[in-house]
């Protein structure tokens, strides 16, 4: 039982039509993808690429045009597959009426808690988000990272075993970001799964294990990301300090004496994630398709 | 957008399909509220003429009796600045909107043959014949006009009749005892009449020409009933009948104040 | 399927403990929706409609117009019960028309839909929710009215007692008789009734409130479509006797006019409340019969609602 994929996406393909004449706008297509229990897996992809719409399908809020899509073996459009989901949507707003345990204590009702393991569960999430001091302030008054970190604690209330994460930083601060992914860590360490979208290459390649690029609604690639980052065939070497004349010697010696290796590039490192992901989707010729 | 025109026609046709099994049940039970008095029929649009859109949509939304409350308060203000055809046509709607309401006929006729009625009388504007013969006589003619009119609302109402017998007994009004004694005699009839409405029928009985021994046999008969009905009007009028119908000595009642 | 999801242990979560069971139909979920809702409402402040209540009841109460007892009673009642009335047909449309384009717009619902809640609960939570606002504001109002109208009673009562005792020759029955009709417009049990047939129309108004927001693009839309409802659910009764009174019962009238018979709500059947409140007693079946013509309505319209919001992508 425990092998279930947390997400299995298969051949899914979202269509929505725009008018009664016919036109339509295929978001997604074809997309399969897996998210393994356990694992922490970013899909990443410029926006309109058809993350949210996948992430959407997967939540229930959209059917599929064609497809499947399950998580822990049960279809979602079955509300009941929604039990072992935590969802956190991008720039969450929450009842702003309720306080931030209140806020709490609502979504753990909805998933059935109650009484003291309620108000247990509640006060642990509230500590794991570092809330308590806030928790019986309303939301309106909440800053964007504070409502983040209780979106957060409600996409944990109910103990799921899959949490999907849409641009869990979006607009946070970087103490703040800092702070989700730290939480994103351990949630890894407590085994639970996490399907993560992002824009935000830096944060995916810190806490993923696999990820997903997908582009004008289809799978670029996909894989561990040590595999798809890794160039077997070339050596970066990264120098602190050094000066336009050391780089001028260094390439000159490569040049000379470097038996066929070819010096590529110099300059600021990037990170590699960034560099591939700019190769699969950033180009202009792409965005005519 | 298919979807959605799918959708539309398919809600559509569950209302359509819900109209047909509810539209019975509600017909029957629209007849049994109002066979119970408890629904008012809908009001004629000749209404919404007389009342404007406004108030004719609140009455259909079921503030009836609020539109009724805030055009008596209309006309209150009329009759304070004697506006007296204002007043009328308030109480006209008034009447309409609430029929069931004795009260509001009471008041409606009372600003008529009594107010409307007196104002014009004591008019020093307008010339004495004009407003003593016709314009005076003319509203206590409504005011007995919309008693009449409410008594055909709730014709079971003592205090309508009452009041429309006292438009008609008052000789200051239109001074027709015969016709006030019949308003007394159906006001005693129906339920709730207080007792002092079968005396003023006999007062009134007593000075409608021809009815003397009628009145007298009547108002001995109230007058041996219990004591309570030994008021001074009461024995007054049953003295003045012994000496009329020439009553012997003997069988009259005793004199409460005695010639000295 | 909940079986499987909650012998899913496989590995340890943040608690230490699976995730909980979801049953398939959850009277919990939905309190705690409309409990929620109900929150939401009181803190928008709405109640304080009730101070603005309690001045009017109070200020018709002291006015002193052309009234006997019984006049100034039924003033009070009418006038009470005309705002019970306006602030429940007002709620029921304004509040349901904000409820779920706001949860859509703020994103809200999609927090709450992807947990594990049906969409047809996510409806009769709201549902339930406004209701229970409505309940508790109507019960709020019904009681500051029947205190203000107690004292008039009161009041009333004495002074009638007082002036017909002045007049030594009022039997002690007519006295009575009198003291007994003033009360019939004091506090009686049918002023319940008159406050559940509001509740009732309530019900319904909400219900085809809710259910126009289900397919709504805003509040605004809701409100508006909602309003014309209100109105023509009101106005097609006399429509359809005066049409075929004044063109006879012709085809074109009931071309016109049949479909807007079926397709719209018959609300002036919830006038009952006006000869409720004057006075005019009420048979328990009447009652009960409205009950359920009203449950009947708000169940089909809920589930109406439900077929245009179960596939509805956000």
């Amino acid at each position: 039982m425990s092998d279930t994929a947390a997400v299995e996406v298969r051949n899914l393909t979202k269509v929505f039509a725009l008018s009664l004449r016919k036109q339509y706008v295929v978001a997604v297509e074809d997309l399969s993808l897996t998210v393994n229990a356990g694992e922490v897996y970013g899909l990443i992809g410029p926006n309109g690429s058809g993350k949210s719409t996948t992430m959407k399908v997967v939540l229930g809020l959209m059917a599929p045009s064609k497809g499947t899509t399950k998580v822990f073996g049960i279809d979602s459009g079955d509300f009941r597959s929604r039990n072992a989901i935590g969802f956190l949507p991008e720039n969450p707003y929450f009842y702003r009426h309720l306080t931030g345990e209140e806020t709490l204590r609502f979504y753990g009702k909805l998933c059935g808690l109650r009484g003291r393991d309620l108000k247990e569960r509640a006060a642990e999430m509230l500590a794991l988000v570092d809330l308590e001091g806030a928790k019986d302030r309303r939301l309106a008054g909440y800053s964007k990272g504070m409502l983040q970190r209780i979106g957060l604690a409600q996409a944990l209330i109910q103990r799921p075993r899959l949490v999907v994460l849409d641009e869990p930083t979006a607009g946070v601060d970087p103490i703040g970001s800092r702070k989700i992914r730290d939480l994103i860590l351990k949630l890894k360490e407590d085994g639970i799964s996490v399907f993560l979208c992002s824009h935000l290459l830096e944060q995916v390649q810190e806490v993923c294990d696999r990820v997903g690029i997908i582009a004008h609604g289809r799978m670029r690639r996909e894989g561990r990301l040590h595999d798809l980052i890794a160039v077997e065939d070339q050596t970066e070497i990264v120098l602190e300090g050094a000066s336009p004349e050391l780089l001028a010697r260094v390439r000159e010696l490569v040049e000379k004496e470097g038996g066929g290796a070819v010096w590529r590039r110099s300059g600021h490192p990037r990170t590699t994630l960034e560099r591939l992901f700019l190769d699969l989707v950033g180009t202009k010729e792409n965005e005519g398709k | 957008m298919k979807r959605r025109i799918r959708k539309t026609a398919g809600a559509l046709a569950m209302l359509i399909v819900f109209g047909l099994v509810r539209t019975g049940w509600e017909a029957g039970l629209d007849r049994r509220l109002t066979e119970t008095g408890l629904l008012t029929p809908p009001p004629t649009l000749k209404l919404a003429d007389q009342i404007g859109y406004q108030a004719f949509f609140a009455v259909l939304g079921g503030l009836r009796p609020l539109v009724a409350f805030y055009t008596t308060l209309h006309a209150y203000d009329a009759w304070e600045y004697r506006e007296w055809d204002t007043v009328e046509r308030d109480y006209n709607i008034v009447n309409q909107l609430t029929p069931e309401d004795e009260d509001a006929w009471i008041i409606a006729a009372w600003h008529l043959h009594t107010n409307a009625a007196a104002s014009f009388y004591i008019n020093d504007a307008l010339p004495q014949t004009m407003r003593e013969t016709v314009l005076a006589r003319d509203w206590v003619l409504k005011g007995a006009a919309k008693l009449e009119e409410g008594i055909r609302a709730l014709p079971d109402s003592w205090k309508l009749h009452n009041e429309l017998a006292r438009v008609y007994g008052d000789k200051d009004k239109l001074a027709d005892p015969c016709r006030a004694a019949e308003q007394y005699r159906l006001a005693m009839g129906c339920e709730g009449a207080l007792e002092f409405v079968r005396r003023f029928y006999g007062y009134q009985l007593a000075r409608c020409p021809g009815k003397e021994q009628e009145a007298y046999d009547y108002l001995k008969g109230l007058y041996d009933e219990a004591e309570r009905h030994h008021s001074p009007s009461l024995i007054i009028t049953v003295k003045d009948l012994e000496t009329k119908l020439g009553i012997p000595p003997g069988q009259r009642i005793p004199d409460p104040y005695p010639p000295r | 399927m909940s079986e499987t999801s909650t012998t899913h242990s496989g590995q340890p979560s943040a608690g230490g403990r699976g995730p909980l069971r979801a049953p398939s139909f959850s009277l919990g979920r939905i309190w705690t929706l409309a409990t929620s809702t109900f929150t939401q409402l009181v803190r928008m402040k709405t109640f304080y409609f009730l101070i603005v209540f309690a001045l009017v009841v109070v200020a018709v109460g002291n006015l002193d117009l052309l009234y006997t007892a019984e006049q100034k009673l039924r003033v009070i009642k009418n006038t009470a019960f005309g705002a019970m009335s306006v602030f429940s047909w007002l709620f029921a449309i304004a509040a349901t028309a904000m409820l779920l384009p706001r949860d859509l717009e703020d994103r809200t619902l999609y927090t709450i839909l992807s947990k594990p809640v049906p969409r047809l609960e996510y409806l009769l939570g709201k549902l339930g929710g406004v209701m229970l606002t409505i309940a508790i504001a109507l019960l709020a109002m019904q009681a500051l009215f029947t205190g203000v109208l107690w004292v008039q009673e009161k009041i009333a009562l004495a002074d009638a007692y007082a002036d017909m005792k002045a007049h030594s020759n009022f039997t002690e029955a007519e006295i009575q008789t009198r003291l007994r009709m003033v009360a019939e417009q004091g506090v009686s049990w049918g002023l319940l009734s008159a406050l559940w047939a509001i509740f009732l129309k309530a019900l319904v108004v909400t219900s085809f409130t809710l259910l126009i927001s289900t397919f709504a693009s805003s509040s605004l839309f809701t409100i508006i479509v909602g309003v014309i409802v209100f109105i023509i659910g009101h106005f097609h009764k006399m429509a359809v006797s005066y049409w075929s009174s004044a063109l006879g019962e012709g085809a074109l009238a009931k071309v016109f006019l049949k479909p807007v018979e079926l397709i719209f709500p018959d609300l002036r059947l919830f006038n009952i409340v006006e000869n409720i409140v004057g006075g005019q007693p009420v048979a328990l079946t009447a009652l009960a019969e409205m009950t359920g013509l009203s449950v009947l309505y708000a169940a089909v319209y809920t589930m109406i609602g439900l077929y245009l919001f179960i596939d509805k992508e956000f």
